[in-house]
């Protein structure tokens, strides 16, 4: 991936650009999953318990979706010759102390990282995409990034 | 769950996961974790990794560790809360933070 150029990539020293780039993966995950199945956005409180916000991207945006998943978007410091990006699934708890499987997805945001992790998401979200079948697809669509 | 357990409201685990490691240590207690036993746990998971292993992921401890003591002058953090902090370069080597139920990292007055 060599070349790309960052999206947003003073997000980390403009505040203002950190918003935009927030409401940008808002977007963009507002298109790729239907809403319907969507039960929280920004599930994660990235701030402190006095309320001061933290902007450090990780993670940059959360999504809780039925049944039982969860999206979690970590967005890092552009620093690497090529944009990288990887995705594990871990396993957490829901707000009913239920389980939950959820994707994490960590970047730099290129255009080419945004792209996969859009379709990740998006495969994500069908009901039918166990695990096992998400780390399957993760381990193609990656390497095939590298 | 058990009654008992029903009154641990506030829960959450630190974890060394990716690269063949999967250790974690957790907490379930009736009030907020403290940043003292939160510093305690953190240091008892470095304990459970491999001296190479632990060597991979030193940056990423820091990166916890200043994470938990900039939440304890703000008043700790609320669930949920989750960090990971990924070794730069690598697949899924990394440290987590996971804040499940409940309130973490106040300063030790703040309770006990």
């Amino acid at each position: 991936m060599n070349g790309l150029k960052f999206l947003f990539e003073n997000f980390l020293r403009d505040k203002r650009v950190y918003v935009l780039n927030q409401s940008f993966w808002a977007s963009q995950l507002g298109k790729a999953i239907p809403e319907d199945i969507i039960e929280l956005k920004n599930w994660y409180h990235n701030e402190f318990a006095n309320g001061l916000k933290i902007y450090d991207g990780n993670p940059i945006y959360s999504l809780l979706i039925r049944p039982n998943k969860s999206i979690r978007i970590i967005q890092e410091e552009p620093e690497s010759v090529a944009p990288e990006i990887t995705a594990w699934i871990q396993e957490t708890e829901g707000n009913e102390k239920n389980k939950i499987e959820e994707l994490v997805i960590s970047l730099e945001l290129s255009e080419q990282t945004k792209a996969l992790t859009l379709e990740l998401a998006h495969q994500w979200a069908k009901k039918d995409t166990n695990t096992s079948a998400m780390e399957d697809l993760i381990a193609t669509k990656l390497k095939v990034a590298e | 769950m058990s009654k008992k357990d029903d009154n641990l409201e506030h829960r959450g685990r630190f974890q060394a996961q990716g690269g063949g490691v999967e250790e974690s240590e957790s907490w379930a207690q009736g009030s907020p974790l403290s940043i003292f036993k939160a510093l305690g746990l953190l240091r008892k998971l470095m304990l459970k990794l491999t001296t190479k292993d632990l060597k991979r992921r030193e940056k990423e401890f820091k990166k916890a560790e200043s994470l938990i003591k900039e939440a304890s002058g703000n008043g700790g953090v609320l669930a949920k809360f989750s960090k990971s902090f990924k070794v730069k370069g690598s697949k899924d080597e990394r440290v987590d933070i996971e804040v499940l139920s409940g309130k973490a990292f106040v300063k030790d007055k703040e309770h006990e």
